[in-house]
């Protein structure tokens, strides 16, 4: 079976655009929330949020007039890291080139504007409006745009959406089924998620502090992350610059509850058991785990439970941290997002921080870095987790670009 | 596709209600496409297969509390669901090591305009929380998990057409990984009056006064249908372990086809030629017969059974579910189920694969015979936004 290598990055969320913009404000536990400005946002009392700076969203809007929010932060992201991986236009086959996509609400956004009109006539909303509901909108959007007519599919599973997205298509290019993939995870704000998390009291007032003893609840975001995965022979024969490589990865059902974790992050100690054991790793080698970290209490506290879990004494020589502090949560496109992160973690030997974390918590005794990204020289192995409603649980597995040998 | 997966259970509602023997006895018989009215001022009725009540199934699966949180959606994945993992007879320490994968092209949009009706109606500090968990494509997954227990995979892929044809193949294949040892698949469409309103503003779907019932018109606009259709998948470690019983063996699922954008048909001939060129040629010889997902448009469907009859054979014994049940978007494990019924000796009403449909086909004279048991069954569709899709079954 194939080795997968990770040769292209795209990012872009509240912190701005692009990995050479981002990545350095993430290691400095920059944050860039403020009051979301988009139509119809008013009408909730907490409002605070990671929204995209429209004028980054400016050039994206000219040239594509008829596409969504989404999908235009996915064009972004998927610009770059394209430009980043830079293969030759003639090494692969378009069909051997496929695209998995992760989202969240997809459209409804621009289909809200619809729906409200519909009983309502008086004002017009033109239908084309409706044509980036179906969650596999920004899949088919971007292959028709790049022209790759290789397996394509869209995970729609919430919060893990674009992570589950990058476990199949790694297996997909492993069993020979392309050569390369498109992953892109992509989200816009809209109001029913930003209705439905308020209205679950979910939603912090003032700051979003992951692990902090005074959390308060998770701040929403919108952004889009793209990784190019390549089959690890072609990336290395061509010399390409290589971030890391996608080991394994663990997929569960909590089984327990539609919004909450199962209490002892159960699932969760099942994904990363699942994907350590793929990868033939011990929890000892594991270096950094970018964690899913929302700031809700129930998140914190069994997330922590299962890394104790599944880390026991290693623990002390962990490094984790929650990246939402930054970006906030971006649903559908978090686990794309911080598998970006956690491919640069990897690149630069670097861990991000958890931002807002001032008093710890007891019941969360990990080491989650607040401040500042730590540099870590000996970093070689970092797990991505992330959690959705309904109980999904993904544990991505990245290494360093290493010869190492053959797990699978 | 080299590890050996098969099918184990299912379960089935359709248009035709509850059960996979009363899709196939009413398809030999007339359309279950009726009236619906979709939401909205000045909106006209249009045709749709409705699944009927089904409460009674239902109640076996889900307290009445549990019940009264869910989707219909949700309630239509878990009995299916529910049918099938019954049919496969696991007992309760099996299921947990179970996942399920399921694919709809559209989600729960009844339960999403049900919230953001009540969002719009009563504000963000009135609005009832209770709507909005079931409001994610993943709900009726996580329903299926949290009810019966499945503590392994759960994933929702969302393909259009082929969302159950990915379902498949995502199931496959983390059975092949060894990641799962048994997986529910389940295919759900619901055609709520928010979806079909949605779509009739799009202008995709025919109107109720173009036809009856019972005359299929092909032209530029679809019947919609809806669906909900299960499927347990085993490897044959955990078939021998249990010595349960195989209806049939999954021999391969194929999904191929560029991306148009915004969806377009021109490339359906193609989509499917490169769909059957990546089936294994020996096992594409063995194919006794053809269950075609439609769509009403004309030359979608034309250029789709015109491909697979020039590529498989014209005088293929060949059945259109969808002219009986509406298109059922990303419901098609329904043409899986009844391929699987096929291989395991059931009886369908068929056509061959190379008479050409006309314009306008009255739903009596659209079988002219039957097909019985073969050795091999392909279920195909092919999809808006591009690609096509299909799943090869073998008799055990």
């Amino acid at each position: 079976m194939s080795r997968v290598a990770v040769t292209g990055l795209g990012i872009i969320c509240c912190l701005g655009q692009g990995v050479n913009k981002v990545w350095p404000r993430l290691v400095a536990g920059e944050t860039d929330f403020g009051e979301i400005s988009l139509p119809g946002f008013d009408q909730f009392q907490n409002r605070i949020g990671g929204q995209v700076d429209d004028d980054l969203l400016a050039h994206a809007s000219s040239l594509l007039p008829r596409v969504s929010r989404h999908e235009r932060l996915g064009w972004l992201a998927a610009s770059e890291a394209l430009a980043d991986a830079a293969f030759p236009k003639d090494l692969y086959l378009d069909s051997q080139i496929g695209v998995a996509a992760g989202i969240g609400a997809a459209g409804m956004l621009e289909a809200e504007e619809w729906v409200a009109q519909r009983d309502d006539r008086q004002k017009f909303v033109p239908a084309w409006k409706l044509h980036s509901y179906p969650a596999s909108s920004l899949a088919d959007f971007l292959a028709a745009t790049f022209r790759f007519s290789g397996p394509r599919f869209s995970i729609a599973t919430a919060c893990s959406s674009s992570a589950t997205s990058l476990g199949f298509a790694a297996d997909a290019i492993r069993k020979g089924r392309a050569k390369a993939f498109m992953v892109a995870g992509a989200e816009g704000l809209s109001r029913l998620t930003y209705g439905g998390f308020h209205s679950l009291h979910s939603i912090a007032p003032e700051r979003c502090q992951p692990f902090d003893k005074n959390r308060k609840g998770i701040f929403l975001g919108e952004g889009a992350g793209v990784l190019i995965l390549e089959d690890w022979q072609e990336a290395t024969t061509r010399n390409a610059t290589i971030y890391g490589e996608v080991l394994s990865w663990g997929l569960s059902s909590d089984a327990y509850h539609m919004t909450a974790p199962h209490p002892e992050g159960r699932g969760a100690v099942m994904a990363m058991e699942q994907a350590l054991e793929r990868a033939a790793l011990q929890a000892k080698d594991i270096n950094y785990i970018n964690l899913h970290g929302t700031g809700t209490l129930h998140n914190d506290l069994a997330e922590s439970k299962a890394v104790q879990r599944v880390f026991g004494n290693y623990c002390k020589d962990l490094c984790v941290s929650s990246t939402k502090s930054m970006t906030g949560h971006c649903l559908g496109a978090a686990g794309a997002m911080e598998s970006v992160f956690s491919l640069l973690a990897l690149h630069h030997s670097m861990a991000p921080p958890t931002a807002g974390l001032e008093t710890p918590d007891g019941q969360c005794p990990l080491n989650y870095m607040p401040g500042q990204g730590k540099s870590m020289p000996q970093m070689k192995y970092v797990m991505n987790n992330v959690l959705a409603f309904g109980g999904n649980n993904v544990a991505l597995l990245f290494g360093k670009d290493e010869e190492r040998g053959h797990d699978d | 596709m080299t590890t050996k997966v098969y099918i184990s259970g299912m379960g089935c509602l359709s248009g035709y209600g509850l059960r996979l023997e009363n899709l196939v006895q009413g398809l030999a018989g007339h359309s279950a496409l009726t009236a619906r009215q979709p939401l909205g001022k000045g909106a006209t009725p249009v045709s749709c297969g409705q699944v009927p009540e089904f409460k009674d199934a239902l109640a076996p699966y889900a307290k009445p509390l549990v019940r009264r949180k869910m989707s219909r959606l949700s309630k239509m994945a878990v009995t299916a669901a529910g049918d099938a993992l019954g049919a496969s007879g696991f007992v309760d320490h099996e299921k947990a090591g179970c996942g399920v994968v399921l694919g709809t092209a559209f989600g729960s949009t009844a339960q999403s305009d049900l919230f953001y009706g009540d969002f719009l109606a009563k504000g963000a500090l009135k609005v009832n929380p209770g709507y909005f968990p079931e409001t994610v494509p993943n709900a009726p997954a996580g329903q299926v998990s949290i009810i019966f227990g499945l503590q392994s995979a759960n994933t929702t892929v969302c393909q259009q057409a082929l969302s159950s044809e990915h379902a498949l193949a995502l199931a496959y294949n983390l059975l092949e990984n060894g990641m799962a040892q048994r997986m529910v698949v389940v295919g759900v469409e619901e055609m709520s009056p928010a979806l079909l309103a949605g779509l009739q503003a799009c202008g995709q779907l025919q109107k109720r006064s173009f036809s009856s019932s019972d005359e299929i018109l092909l032209g530029r606009r679809i019947k919609v249908g809806e669906a909900s259709v299960a499927l347990v998948l085993e490897s044959e470690e955990s078939l021998a372990a249990r010595k349960g019983v195989a209806l049939a063996r999954l021999h391969d699922v194929v999904t191929a086809g560029s991306a148009s954008w915004p969806a377009l048909y021109h490339e359906v001939a193609p989509a499917v030629e490169q769909m059957i060129a990546g089936l294994d040629k020996n096992h594409c010889a063995k194919i006794g017969a053809v269950i075609a997902g439609t769509s009403f448009l004309k030359e979608v469907d034309n250029n789709h059974l015109a491909v697979l009859a020039k590529s498989l054979g014209p005088q293929l014994p060949c059945v259109l579910p969808e002219y009986g049940t509406g298109n059922v978007m990303g419901a098609g494990l329904l043409r899986t189920a009844l391929a699987v019924a096929l291989v395991s000796g059931g009886q369908l009403p068929c056509r061959l694969l190379g008479k050409r449909m006309t314009d306008h086909v009255p739903y009596a004279s659209l079988y002219d015979g039957h097909v019985g048991q073969v050795d091999h069954a392909f279920a195909t569709t092919v999809s808006p936004g591009g690609g096509a899709g299909g799943v090869l079954v073998a008799r055990v």
